[in-house]
């Protein structure tokens, strides 16, 4: 009697040819020793003999309520969620019909609280091999942002520069750390990015607030997991703002920028505010020369989950009514993490039909360039 | 063999076995045969085909329950649940768990349901999870297809 997994009807029915970009997925190595073929055989030692420490996350300031993962991505045979590719070609590529799986990997984000320098490159370095390797190289729809790290900016634009060319890495993963990403210290980092054509893809680390020199949500430490998950979109806020008025359109008019996860309901009012502060003091921001909102329309772009789950039909359509939104905004369902979005629940159902062929390829075509459809016939 | 209990308690002649006459397939009256009760993991949700659709069948140490296999939130695959219990609404600091065994949980968003009735525990989300008729024969573990509707508060 027992049944298979029902086959979910595709997301726009056979008559749509929309292919859909999903620009946040999260794919894990099954462990760290995973990595160790792609570290030489020094840096093996050295992690063999001091171990390696994948979080300085939430999970170590806040108990999540039920799990950080999805329950049904878990691998049958073990490992943690996300860690078969295979696995979430089945469960959640093949079933949507997502055309391209733009994969932002998690177990970097660790190293945001190392203080090893070149131990935070190394490993970085092999995790990216990783990906390459069993990801991108399994699957012509699975595309990679490659992670670096602000620890040595001039060992991140090298890393940078290495990938450039590799088929198949479409971004590059700017971790955050104690720098807003407005300081010319990154700037090494963002010549090297554009330069190679590639987008900045900003996701949250799970250690904002979390340590000493870890960006924090404003003002104090929240009480628990959902109060901390509400306010953590102030980083990325003041993230947006700083890059704008830090003048880092103006050194790289080339530069894009992916804000992954940040949410994007509270951009109008940052604009808004941005244009006015600088038309009132236009002295306090010299690096720049336009409005803000215009650098902010033309170089970013900010991911849809977890989307706002408004209630009423004039809700959702002033949450997508702000001027520019339509051309800023990408499809992400965050798989596989517990406050994942459906992409048929939120494609069918809650974002306008007028936007969808924006938000499924259009604009992420825009952000990456064509080649990242290579797995479209 | 039917009762209007919503899920099924298990006896303890059911949970020891006790040797019942029953052939699988579908029943005189509808219900349809899922397994033997000891083939039933404890809080392990079977996936089950019941009258063509999926469902869920599940032994808990409040009972046996059958629920849909979406949850009204987003569609969630509720047989990929985890079966819990729930704190109860109480005062400020002090934690009340109760419920143990008749609450699952959504693999996705954790939204908590009720086993017995499919509502959302405390309210949540306005939807809820579907919830069939479960009733132990003897030794095995049937189930209707047929959603039992919420029951509608009377007028006061």
């Amino acid at each position: 009697m027992t049944t298979q997994l029902a086959t979910p009807a595709p997301v726009f029915g056979s008559e749509t040819t929309y292919p859909i970009v999903d620009c946040d997925i999260h794919p894990m190595a099954p462990s760290t020793a995973d990595f160790y073929p792609y570290l030489s055989s020094a840096w093996r030692q050295h992690f063999d003999e001091r171990g390696i420490r994948t979080y300085a996350r939430a999970r170590d300031r806040y108990n999540h309520p039920a799990d950080t993962q999805r329950l049904d991505a878990y691998p049958e045979d073990g490992g943690p969620a996300g860690s078969d590719p295979a696995m979430t070609i089945a469960r959640h590529l093949d079933p949507f019909g997502i055309s391209v799986a733009l994969l932002l990997p998690q177990q970097p984000y660790g190293v945001t609280s190392w203080g090893d320098v070149d131990a935070a490159s190394a490993f970085i370095s092999a995790t990216n091999d990783f990906f390459v390797e069993k990801w991108v190289g399994y699957d012509e729809r699975y595309s990679l942002a490659v992670t670096v790290s602000p620890h040595d900016p001039a060992a991140a634009a090298a890393e940078i520069r290495r990938h450039a060319d590799t088929p198949g890495v479409i971004a590059v993963q700017l971790l955050l750390m104690d720098r807003m990403l407005g300081d010319t210290w990154y700037d090494p980092i963002y010549e090297a990015a554009c330069e190679a054509g590639l987008p900045i893809a900003m996701h949250q680390s799970g250690a904002e607030g979390c340590f000493t020199y870890s960006q924090g949500p404003a003002v104090g430490v929240p009480r628990s997991y959902g109060e901390r998950h509400v306010v953590l979109t102030q980083v990325g806020a003041a993230n947006v703002a700083d890059m704008v008025v830090g003048g880092a359109f103006e050194r790289f008019p080339e530069l894009k920028v992916v804000m992954v996860e940040w949410g994007f309901s509270w951009l109008p009012s940052l604009s808004n505010r941005l244009d006015l502060f600088w038309q009132r003091d236009p002295s306090a921001a010299l690096r720049i020369k336009k409005l803000p909102s215009e650098y902010i329309q033309k170089h970013f772009t900010f991911t849809t989950q977890p989307l706002d789950e408004v209630e009423t039909q004039a809700d959702r359509k002033a949450l997508f009514s702000a001027s520019g939104l339509s051309d800023m905004l990408l499809f992400s369902s965050d798989y596989p993490h517990y406050d994942t979005d459906d992409p048929r629940f939120v494609l069918q159902n809650k974002i306008p039909e007028e936007l969808r062929a924006a938000l499924c390829y259009q604009n992420a075509v825009g952000v990456f360039g064509p080649e990242i459809l290579r797995a479209v016939a | 063999m039917t009762s209007e209990r919503l899920g099924s308690t298990v006896t303890a002649d059911a949970a020891a076995g006790a040797p019942g006459a029953v052939t699988p397939g579908v029943a005189d009256d509808g219900f349809e045969y899922i397994c033997e009760l000891d083939e039933l993991v404890p809080n392990k949700i079977r996936r089950s085909a019941v009258g063509g659709r999926e469902i869920g069948v599940v032994r808990t140490v409040a009972g046996v329950f059958a629920i849909g296999s979406s949850c009204p939130h987003q569609g969630g695959p509720m047989c990929d649940g985890a079966i819990k219990g729930t704190m109860e609404p109480s005062d400020r600091n002090e934690y009340v768990f109760a419920q143990e065994g008749e609450v699952v949980t959504c693999p996705w968003h954790g939204y908590e349901f009720e086993l017995k009735t499919g509502a959302s525990v405390g309210g949540a989300i306005l939807g809820r999870i579907g919830v069939y008729q479960v009733d132990v024969r003897g030794t095995a573990v049937f189930c209707s297809s047929k959603r039992i509707r919420p029951q509608r508060r009377r007028a006061e």
